[in-house]
Protein backbone atom coordinates (compact mmCIF):
# COMPACT_ATOMS: atom_id res chain seq x y z
CA UNK A 1 0.00 0.00 0.00
CA UNK A 2 1.21 3.41 -0.71
CA UNK A 3 1.66 5.57 2.42
CA UNK A 4 3.13 8.75 1.52
CA UNK A 5 1.25 11.77 0.27
CA UNK A 6 1.85 12.66 -2.99
CA UNK A 7 2.88 16.07 -2.72
CA UNK A 8 6.01 14.85 -1.11
CA UNK A 9 6.04 11.56 -3.42
CA UNK A 10 6.32 14.23 -6.01
CA UNK A 11 9.27 15.82 -4.20
CA UNK A 12 11.35 13.12 -3.86
CA UNK A 13 10.86 11.60 -7.47
CA UNK A 14 11.97 14.99 -8.89
CA UNK A 15 14.66 16.10 -6.44
CA UNK A 16 15.94 12.74 -7.08
CA UNK A 17 15.84 12.44 -10.85
CA UNK A 18 17.05 15.03 -13.85
CA UNK A 19 13.65 16.82 -13.80
CA UNK A 20 15.35 20.22 -13.76
CA UNK A 21 16.79 22.53 -16.75
CA UNK A 22 19.28 20.86 -18.92
CA UNK A 23 19.25 17.53 -16.73
CA UNK A 24 20.21 18.71 -13.63
CA UNK A 25 18.02 17.29 -10.49
CA UNK A 26 14.60 18.96 -10.12
CA UNK A 27 13.35 20.58 -7.28
CA UNK A 28 15.64 20.15 -4.37
CA UNK A 29 14.31 17.72 -1.32
CA UNK A 30 14.40 20.87 0.93
CA UNK A 31 12.49 20.86 4.24
CA UNK A 32 9.15 20.03 2.78
CA UNK A 33 8.21 18.83 6.41
CA UNK A 34 9.74 21.62 8.41
CA UNK A 35 12.38 22.19 10.86
CA UNK A 36 10.89 21.86 14.28
CA UNK A 37 9.43 18.96 15.56
CA UNK A 38 7.24 17.06 13.60
CA UNK A 39 3.42 15.55 15.31
CA UNK A 40 1.70 12.29 14.88
CA UNK A 41 -1.71 13.17 14.22
CA UNK A 42 -5.15 10.70 14.99
CA UNK A 43 -8.14 10.15 12.56
CA UNK A 44 -11.35 9.16 12.69
CA UNK A 45 -11.67 8.20 8.86
CA UNK A 46 -8.97 7.16 7.06
CA UNK A 47 -6.31 9.06 5.42
CA UNK A 48 -5.74 8.94 1.73
CA UNK A 49 -2.39 9.19 -0.66
CA UNK A 50 -3.48 12.92 -0.93
CA UNK A 51 -5.46 13.83 1.86
CA UNK A 52 -5.71 13.51 5.85
CA UNK A 53 -8.49 11.66 7.54
CA UNK A 54 -10.59 13.77 9.64
CA UNK A 55 -8.92 14.34 13.04
CA UNK A 56 -10.12 13.17 16.44
CA UNK A 57 -11.73 15.34 18.98
CA UNK A 58 -9.11 16.44 21.80
CA UNK A 59 -9.01 14.14 24.75
CA UNK A 60 -6.55 14.56 27.65
CA UNK A 61 -3.00 14.13 25.96
CA UNK A 62 -4.03 14.82 22.85
CA UNK A 63 -4.75 17.90 21.09
CA UNK A 64 -5.67 19.30 17.66
CA UNK A 65 -2.99 18.58 15.13
CA UNK A 66 -1.17 15.32 16.90
CA UNK A 67 0.81 14.32 19.73
CA UNK A 68 4.13 15.69 20.16
CA UNK A 69 6.79 14.87 21.56
CA UNK A 70 7.14 12.00 19.64
CA UNK A 71 11.15 11.83 20.75
CA UNK A 72 13.96 10.55 18.28
CA UNK A 73 13.72 8.17 16.07
CA UNK A 74 16.52 6.08 15.26
CA UNK A 75 17.98 7.20 11.56
CA UNK A 76 17.59 4.53 8.73
CA UNK A 77 20.59 3.02 8.07
CA UNK A 78 20.92 0.91 4.51
CA UNK A 79 17.51 1.74 3.60
CA UNK A 80 16.29 -0.15 6.59
CA UNK A 81 12.79 0.87 8.21
CA UNK A 82 12.24 4.10 10.81
CA UNK A 83 10.32 3.18 13.79
CA UNK A 84 7.98 5.59 14.70
CA UNK A 85 7.53 7.26 17.50
CA UNK A 86 10.65 6.91 19.82
CA UNK A 87 8.69 7.68 23.32
CA UNK A 88 5.37 5.93 24.27
CA UNK A 89 2.08 8.32 23.19
CA UNK A 90 -1.05 7.67 25.39
CA UNK A 91 -4.12 9.82 25.41
CA UNK A 92 -7.26 9.42 27.54
CA UNK A 93 -10.47 9.71 25.88
CA UNK A 94 -13.00 12.08 27.36
CA UNK A 95 -15.78 11.51 24.38
CA UNK A 96 -15.39 8.24 22.39
CA UNK A 97 -13.14 7.45 20.01
CA UNK A 98 -12.85 5.82 16.52
CA UNK A 99 -9.14 5.89 15.65
CA UNK A 100 -8.72 4.37 12.07
CA UNK A 101 -5.29 6.20 10.74
CA UNK A 102 -2.50 8.19 11.49
CA UNK A 103 -0.76 11.17 9.81
CA UNK A 104 2.99 11.95 10.52
CA UNK A 105 2.96 15.87 9.77
CA UNK A 106 5.39 18.35 9.96
CA UNK A 107 4.71 20.84 12.61
CA UNK A 108 2.88 22.99 10.96
CA UNK A 109 0.43 20.25 9.60
CA UNK A 110 2.55 19.57 6.24
CA UNK A 111 1.61 16.14 5.68
CA UNK A 112 4.24 12.80 5.38
CA UNK A 113 3.44 9.54 5.39
CA UNK A 114 0.04 7.85 6.72
CA UNK A 115 -1.39 4.49 7.17
CA UNK A 116 -4.25 2.85 8.36
CA UNK A 117 -3.97 1.52 12.21
CA UNK A 118 -3.69 -2.27 12.51
CA UNK A 119 -7.70 -3.91 12.93
CA UNK A 120 -8.96 -0.51 12.57
CA UNK A 121 -11.38 1.36 13.40
CA UNK A 122 -10.32 1.42 17.12
CA UNK A 123 -12.61 1.61 19.84
CA UNK A 124 -12.04 3.88 22.37
CA UNK A 125 -14.82 4.60 25.05
CA UNK A 126 -14.55 7.68 27.89
CA UNK A 127 -12.02 7.29 30.36
CA UNK A 128 -9.66 4.77 28.43
CA UNK A 129 -6.86 5.37 26.93
CA UNK A 130 -5.32 4.70 23.66
CA UNK A 131 -1.71 4.21 23.25
CA UNK A 132 1.10 4.11 20.46
CA UNK A 133 3.89 1.68 21.59
CA UNK A 134 7.44 4.04 21.42
CA UNK A 135 10.29 2.41 21.09
CA UNK A 136 14.02 1.98 19.16
CA UNK A 137 13.82 0.97 15.64
CA UNK A 138 11.48 -2.26 15.06
CA UNK A 139 10.15 -1.86 18.49
CA UNK A 140 7.96 1.11 17.72
CA UNK A 141 4.56 0.97 16.93
CA UNK A 142 4.89 2.52 13.65
CA UNK A 143 6.86 1.19 11.15
CA UNK A 144 7.82 3.39 7.88
CA UNK A 145 9.82 2.50 4.70
CA UNK A 146 9.90 3.04 1.39
CA UNK A 147 10.49 -0.61 0.09
CA UNK B 1 -3.25 -36.95 51.30
CA UNK B 2 -6.33 -35.46 52.87
CA UNK B 3 -10.21 -35.99 52.29
CA UNK B 4 -10.11 -32.13 51.21
CA UNK B 5 -7.41 -32.13 49.39
CA UNK B 6 -8.59 -34.88 47.34
CA UNK B 7 -11.91 -33.21 47.20
CA UNK B 8 -10.33 -30.03 45.54
CA UNK B 9 -8.73 -32.49 43.10
CA UNK B 10 -11.68 -34.39 42.38
CA UNK B 11 -13.49 -30.81 41.83
CA UNK B 12 -10.75 -29.36 39.62
CA UNK B 13 -10.82 -32.81 37.11
CA UNK B 14 -14.52 -32.47 37.01
CA UNK B 15 -14.50 -28.77 35.83
CA UNK B 16 -11.23 -29.64 33.12
CA UNK B 17 -13.81 -32.61 31.86
CA UNK B 18 -16.68 -30.00 31.35
CA UNK B 19 -14.19 -27.13 29.77
CA UNK B 20 -13.80 -24.85 32.48
CA UNK B 21 -10.80 -23.14 32.34
CA UNK B 22 -9.73 -19.61 33.77
CA UNK B 23 -10.39 -16.82 31.23
CA UNK B 24 -7.90 -15.28 30.01
CA UNK B 25 -8.82 -12.45 28.84
CA UNK B 26 -8.63 -10.05 25.54
CA UNK B 27 -4.94 -9.37 26.11
CA UNK B 28 -4.46 -13.45 25.05
CA UNK B 29 -5.90 -12.96 22.27
CA UNK B 30 -2.81 -10.67 20.86
CA UNK B 31 -0.06 -11.85 22.62
CA UNK B 32 1.81 -12.88 19.63
CA UNK B 33 1.60 -10.13 17.99
CA UNK B 34 3.95 -6.73 17.97
CA UNK B 35 3.21 -4.12 20.16
CA UNK B 36 1.65 -1.35 17.97
CA UNK B 37 -1.27 -0.07 19.88
CA UNK B 38 -3.56 -0.42 22.86
CA UNK B 39 -6.33 0.63 24.81
CA UNK B 40 -6.11 0.41 28.64
CA UNK B 41 -9.16 1.18 30.75
CA UNK B 42 -8.88 3.69 33.79
CA UNK B 43 -7.36 0.53 36.00
CA UNK B 44 -4.59 0.02 33.54
CA UNK B 45 -6.02 -2.96 31.89
CA UNK B 46 -5.51 -3.78 28.61
CA UNK B 47 -8.86 -4.09 26.93
CA UNK B 48 -7.82 -4.13 23.20
CA UNK B 49 -4.43 -4.13 21.29
CA UNK B 50 -2.75 -4.48 17.91
CA UNK B 51 0.23 -5.00 16.07
CA UNK B 52 2.41 -3.30 14.19
CA UNK B 53 1.07 -0.58 11.37
CA UNK B 54 3.88 -0.65 8.66
CA UNK B 55 3.42 1.87 5.80
CA UNK B 56 5.51 1.00 2.69
CA UNK B 57 5.30 2.80 -0.37
CA UNK B 58 7.03 1.47 -3.05
CA UNK B 59 8.65 2.77 -6.11
CA UNK B 60 7.18 0.71 -8.48
CA UNK B 61 9.21 -0.04 -11.63
CA UNK B 62 6.49 -2.37 -13.12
Amino acid sequence: MAAIDQALVSILLNGLTPTGAAGIPGTAIGTPVGTTAMKLRLNTTLSTASAFGTEIVNGTGYAAGGFTSLGQSTASSSGSAVGVPLTTQSATATSAWSIASFDLTGNAAQRGFWGPFNAQPIAVGIGNTFQITGGSGAAAGIQISLT
Amino acid sequence: MTEGLAAEIREALAAARRGETEDLGSFARYADEPNGWRVLDPDGNVVDSGGQTVTEASADAG
